[in-house]
C-alpha cells in the first residue's frame, strides 16, 4: 500500500529538489548543516571527528556557556526545581525563578513589562502575532529573520514588507495605509546574516510620526551593544522610545529561551491570549537560572563587552588585511560574501580541515542570494585564537 | 479601469506589461512571460525575488499588496488580478 503511495502521491516528493541541493553540498566534504560535534569543551573549543576545532560560528558572543556563575546557577536550579516544569506558564509552569527573571529584565531595561518565553523563536512568534490582530498592519523589514515572517503568518494582520534598513521606504509604505487599525513596525537591531545594524533612531521617528508602534528584535545585539549591554536601541539613545524589544537567551545569555519587554504595561495581557506563550511548557529551571546568571554578568561585567569588541575589531582588521571584504563594519557578526555557493562550500570545508568552524550560509537563507562564510566573535576568544582564524582564512584557495 | 469590462481588460494587459518590466532584472534577456505562466516553476525566480517584484509593483501603482494576498498567487495572471484589485480598492 505505502509502496504504491510512494509511486503515485508521495508526501516526500516536495523534498526532492532539497535532496538534490543537499547532495551537491555534501559532494564537497563534510555536512555543513547539522555538523556533529563529538563534544564541546569550552565556549570556543570543541571536537569534530576526533580533532580539536576552534569555534568561530556559535553566536556565543559573551562566551558565558561555561562561566562559573551560569554553571552553578543551572546546577542549583536542577537540584531545587527538577529538570523540567512540565507545564504552561498559565497552568503549573510559573515558578518563582520565571517571575524573578522577568522582574530583573524589566529592571535592566528600565521598562514596566517583561515576559519570558521558552525559546527566542517563540518570543517573536508570541509577541508579534498577539500584538497585531485583524484589521491591523504589520510592516516588516525585508531581511527579517524567519521567526518574524512566521509570526506574521500566525497573525491576523495584513503584512507589508519594506526595503531593508530603509526608513524612507518604510515611510512610503506607511503613507499608503488606511487610517483604520493599529500599525506595528518590526525591525532587528543587528541583522544576523550580514552583521549590519539598523538605523533605529530614524525608524522610531518615522514610525511614531505615522502613529505606528516600533518593535525591535535585539536577539544578536543585547549584551553586545550599548554602554550597559542593553542593545542597539540603547546605543543609539532611543531605548525609552522603542515600544517593544525582544531578545533571545540562546546567544549572549548562554541558555535557551527568549523575552520581550515593553514601555507599555498592557503588554502583560499577551499572557492571556498569545498561543505560542500559552500552549507550550515554560522554560526549564536550569535554562531560566542560567539566563538569569548571565543577565547578572552582563550587568556587572562590562569587561566582557570590552573583550568582545577588541576581538571583533582584531578579526575584522585581520580579514581585511588578508584581502577579504566583510559585508559590514566591525561587530560581533562578520560575514564574508563569496563569489558563489561552490566556493563557499569548498572554503568552509578547508577551514574545518584547518581546525576552524564557521557558519556556511547559502540561498535561500541569505539576502540577495548571497553565499557567505559567517563568523561570530566571542569575548572568550583569545587574541591568539583570532590570529589563528585570520591565518586559516589567509590560506584559503 | 472603471465599470466597463473592456477598460478593465486593458488595465490588466498594462499591468502584465508592468510585471514583465519588474521581472526583467531576474530573467534572461530573451525570456518570454505570459499570463498563464506559473511563478517559481515556469518562471524561475525564488521567493525573495518575488517579494522584490511585488515591492516594485507597490511603488509603481502606489498600492499595498499584503503578503497574505501575494502568498496565494500562482500565475502572472493571478498577480495582475491582485494588483488590479488593489488599484480599485
Amino acid at each position: 500500500m505505502f509502496d504504491e503511495l510512494d509511486k503515485t502521491r508521495s508526501i516526500f516528493r516536495k523534498f526532492e529538489p532539497l535532496a538534490a541541493r543537499q547532495s551537491a553540498v555534501l559532494s564537497s566534504g563534510e555536512q555543513p548543516f547539522g555538523l556533529r560535534f563529538d563534544d564541546v569543551q569550552s565556549a570556543t573549543h570543541g571536537r569534530v571527528n576526533g580533532r580539536d576545532i576552534l569555534l568561530a560560528g556559535t553566536n556565543n558572543y559573551l562566551g558565558l556557556t561555561y562561566s562559573r556563575p551560569c554553571l552553578d546557577a543551572a546546577h542549583e536550579a536542577i537540584d531545587q526545581h527538577g529538570t523540567a516544569t512540565t507545564g504552561s506558564r498559565l497552568a503549573n509552569g510559573t515558578y518563582s525563578i520565571h517571575e524573578e527573571l522577568e522582574q530583573d529584565l524589566a529592571d535592566f531595561f528600565g521598562l514596566p513589562s517583561a515576559v519570558i518565553f521558552t525559546t527566542g523563536y517563540q518570543a517573536n512568534l508570541a509577541a508579534i502575532s498577539a500584538l497585531a490582530g485583524k484589521g491591523d498592519h504589520l510592516l516588516i523589514d525585508a531581511d527579517s529573520h524567519a521567526c518574524i515572517y512566521d509570526a506574521c503568518r500566525l497573525s491576523d494582520a495584513a503584512t507589508i514588507r519594506f526595503r531593508h534598513n530603509s526608513p524612507e521606504d518604510l515611510e512610503r509604505r506607511l503613507s499608503r495605509l488606511p487610517s483604520e487599525g493599529a500599525r506595528l513596525v518590526v525591525v532587528e537591531g543587528l541583522y544576523s546574516m550580514l552583521g549590519d545594524v539598523a538605523p533605529l533612531a530614524e525608524f522610531v521617528e518615522v514610525a511614531h510620526r505615522h502613529d505606528a508602534y516600533l518593535y525591535v528584535d535585539e536577539a544578536h545585539s543585547v549584551g553586545c551593544y550599548g554602554e550597559n549591554g542593553q542593545g542597539v536601541a540603547a546605543a543609539q539613545g532611543i531605548l525609552d522610545k522603542v515600544d517593544f524589544l525582544s531578545g533571545t537567551f540562546s546567544k549572549s545569555f548562554a541558555s535557551i529561551g527568549g523575552f520581550c519587554v515593553s514601555r507599555h504595561a498592557d503588554f502583560d495581557f499577551i499572557r492571556l491570549m498569545s498561543r505560542p506563550y500559552l500552549f507550550t511548557a515554560s522554560g526549564s529551571p536550569s535554562n531560566v537560572a542560567a539566563a538569569h546568571a548571565a543577565l547578572r554578568q552582563i550587568r556587572s561585567e562590562p569587561e566582557l563587552r570590552t573583550s568582545l569588541w577588541a576581538r571583533a575589531n582584531q578579526l575584522h582588521e585581520g580579514l581585511v588585511r588578508a584581502g577579504f571584504e566583510p559585508a559590514s563594519a566591525p561587530g560581533p557578526v562578520i560575514a564574508l560574501p563569496r563569489p558563489d555557493q561552490e566556493t563557499a562550500v569548498r572554503q568552509w570545508n578547508e577551514l574545518l580541515e584547518a581546525g576552524i568552524y564557521v557558519n556556511l550560509a547559502i540561498p535561500p537563507a541569505t539576502p540577495h542570494a548571497m553565499s557567505l562564510l559567517r563568523l561570530s566573535v566571542s569575548a572568550a576568544h583569545t587574541s591568539d585564537d583570532i590570529d589563528k582564524i585570520i591565518n586559516a582564512f589567509s590560506r584559503l584557495r | 479601469m472603471d465599470q466597463t469590462g473592456k477598460t478593465a481588460q486593458i488595465g490588466q494587459a498594462q499591468i502584465v506589461e508592468r510585471i514583465r518590466t519588474a521581472l526583467a532584472p531576474f530573467l534572461p534577456p530573451d525570456a518570454v512571460v505570459t499570463e498563464d505562466m506559473k511563478i517559481g516553476s515556469d518562471i524561475e525566480i525564488d521567493s525573495v525575488e518575488v517579494f522584490d517584484v511585488v515591492m516594485e509593483l507597490e511603488d509603481y501603482y502606489d498600492i499595498s499588496l499584503p503578503m497574505e494576498i501575494t502568498s496565494d498567487i500562482q500565475t502572472i495572471g493571478d498577480l495582475a488580478k491582485a494588483v488590479e484589485q488593489q488599484i480599485n480598492v
